[in-house]
C-alpha cells in the first residue's frame, strides 16, 4: 500500500471497500429487519380476551353483610362490610404472583394459599410476600339494574354503590 | 477376498451390505477402526480414548443418560402428539384419554413425565460430575457454557411441558410464572412486554398454550439438538474426556 493509505483520505476507499461496506450494510440491515419483524410479529394486536368490564347480575344476589366469591370474573362481591353498607367490589387476583386468595369470614381476612400472603377487610397486606393491596374496582349500576365493574379502574376501599 | 462358506460370509460379504457399510468385516485393528470413522453415529467417538473415558467410576455415565433421557422424551414425546391438542377445550380431556383410554398411552405419558424429571436431575447431576472432576477448567470452559445453555435449556422444556395438561397445577403454575417474568425490572417496559409476549395476551389462555406447546415441541428440543451436537464434538476436540495430567 501506499503513502496515501491513511485514515481520512478520501482517496483511500477503494472500489473493492465500498463493495465490501454496503454487501455488508445490506446483509446485516435485512438480518435486523427480519429479527425486528420476528420479535413484533410475536407482540399479537388483536385478543380475543373477555371484556374488562362486565356485568355480574343485580346488588339483590348478593345478601348483606356477604362476601361472594365471584369465579368467572375473579372477584369478590363485598356487602355491608368494614362499616360501609353499600356493595363494593375487590380484585381476588393476588398482587403476589396472580393466585385466588380464600375468604376466611372467622377470620375476616382474606389468605392466599399459594404463599401465605393475607388481605384484611380493606384489602391491605398485612401478611406473606405479596407487594400491594387488592385493588377496589370501580362499580356502577346499569339502566337494567345489574352491577357494572370495570376492573381496570380502581378506587378507595370506600368506594360503594348504595343499595 | 476369498468366498467361505460361513453364515457371516453370506450376510456381510455381499454387495447390499458392502453398499452400507464400506469396510471389511471388524475382526482386526484397521477395519474395527473403519467401522468408528465411516459411521456417522458412530464417529462421534474417537477411534482410540484414554482409559478415563470408558472407567464408568470416573463420569458415573452421566452425560450419556441426560443423552438417553433426551433421546426417549423425544420418541414418547413425538408419539404423545398423536393425540394431543393444544386447545384449552381439549388438551385435559386428550390427556386423560392417554391416560384411560389409548392403548399404552398411560406408559407412553407417564414414561414422558419421568423421563422429563428425570433429565433435570440427571443434567444437573452431570454438571456435579463436571465440577468435581474439574472437567470445566481450560480447555473445557467452552464446553462448560454449551452446557449452561443445555441446563437452561432443559428447564425450558421442562417448564413449557408443564402447561401442556391443562389442569390446576399447570394454570396457576403457568399463571405464577408469567407474573414472575412480568415483575423484571425496568417491570413497566421490560416485564410488561415479556409477560405478554410469553403469555400471548394478558391472560394465561389459548394464546399461552399455543406458544408453550411450538417451544416445546419444536424450537427447544431442536436447539437443544443442535447443541448437544456441538457439546459432543467439542469433548472431543477439547481432547476427550478430562484426566489427571500425565506422569
Ligand atoms: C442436555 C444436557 C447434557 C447432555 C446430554 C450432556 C452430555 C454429555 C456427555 C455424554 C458427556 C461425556 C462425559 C459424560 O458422560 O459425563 C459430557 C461431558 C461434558 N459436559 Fe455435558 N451434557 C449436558 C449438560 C451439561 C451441563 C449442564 C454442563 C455444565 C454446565 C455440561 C458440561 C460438560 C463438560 C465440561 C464436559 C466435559 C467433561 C470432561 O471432560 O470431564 N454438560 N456431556
Ligand atoms: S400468589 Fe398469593 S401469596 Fe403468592
Amino acid at each position: 500500500m501506499s503513502e496515501k493509505d491513511v485514515k481520512g483520505d478520501v482517496n483511500n476507499i477503494t472500489r473493492r471497500k465500498f463493495f465490501l461496506f454496503f454487501g455488508w450494510f445490506g446483509i446485516l440491515s435485512s438480518l435486523a429487519g427480519s429479527a425486528f419483524g420476528a420479535v413484533r410479529f410475536m407482540f399479537p394486536n388483536v385478543l380475543y380476551e373477555p371484556s374488562t368490564t362486565f356485568k355480574i347480575g343485580k346488588p339483590s344476589d348478593y345478601p348483606p353483610n356477604t362476601v361472594t366469591f365471584v369465579q368467572d370474573n375473579r372477584l369478590f362481591v363485598v356487602r355491608g362490610k368494614d362499616g360501609i353498607e353499600g356493595i363494593r367490589i375487590i380484585s381476588s387476583i393476588c398482587t403476589h404472583m396472580g393466585c385466588t386468595p380464600k375468604w376466611v369470614e372467622a377470620k375476616n381476612q382474606w389468605e392466599c394459599p399459594c404463599h401465605g400472603s393475607v388481605f384484611n377487610i380493606k384489602g391491605e397486606v398485612i401478611a406473606g410476600p405479596a407487594p400491594k393491596p387488592l385493588p377496589w374496582y370501580k362499580t356502577t349500576v346499569a339502566p337494567d339494574g345489574k352491577i357494572v365493574v370495570d376492573s381496570k379502574n380502581y378506587v378507595k376501599p370506600d368506594y360503594q354503590i348504595k343499595v | 477376498m476369498k468366498k467361505k462358506n460361513t453364515i457371516a460370509d453370506l450376510l456381510f460379504n455381499n454387495r447390499f451390505w458392502k453398499s452400507v457399510f464400506r469396510h471389511d468385516y471388524p475382526d482386526n485393528d484397521l477395519s474395527r477402526s473403519e467401522a468408528m470413522t465411516s459411521n456417522l453415529f458412530l464417529h462421534i467417538q474417537s477411534v482410540k480414548v484414554h482409559t478415563n473415558t470408558i472407567r464408568p467410576g470416573y463420569t458415573l455415565g452421566l452425560g450419556l443418560i441426560s443423552f438417553y433421557l433426551f433421546i426417549i422424551l423425544t420418541i414418547t414425546g413425538v408419539l404423545l402428539m398423536f393425540y394431543y391438542i393444544p386447545s384449552i377445550e381439549r388438551a385435559y380431556n386428550d390427556m386423560k384419554d392417554l391416560e384411560f383410554a389409548v392403548s399404552y398411552g398411560i406408559i407412553l405419558r407417564n414414561l414422558h413425565r419421568w423421563g422429563a424429571h428425570g433429565m433435570v436431575a440427571f443434567v444437573f447431576f452431570h454438571m456435579c460430575r463436571v465440577f468435581y472432576t474439574g472437567g470445566y477448567k481450560q480447555p473445557r470452559e467452552f464446553n462448560w457454557g454449551i452446557g449452561i445453555v443445555l441446563l437452561i435449556l432443559t428447564l425450558f422444556l421442562s417448564l413449557t411441558g408443564y402447561l401442556l395438561p391443562w389442569d390446576q397445577l399447570a394454570f396457576w403454575a403457568i399463571t405464577i410464572v408469567a407474573n414472575l417474568i412480568g415483575t423484571s425490572p425496568p417491570e413497566s417496559i421490560l416485564g410488561a412486554s415479556l409477560r405478554y409476549i410469553v403469555v400471548g395476551g394478558r391472560e394465561v389462555g389459548q394464546n399461552a398454550l399455543i406458544r408453550f406447546y411450538v417451544m416445546h415441541v419444536i424450537v427447544l428440543p431442536l436447539v437443544a439438538a443442535v447443541l448437544i451436537g456441538v457439546h459432543f464434538w467439542r469433548i472431543r476436540k477439547d481432547g476427550g474426556i478430562s484426566r489427571p495430567a500425565e506422569e
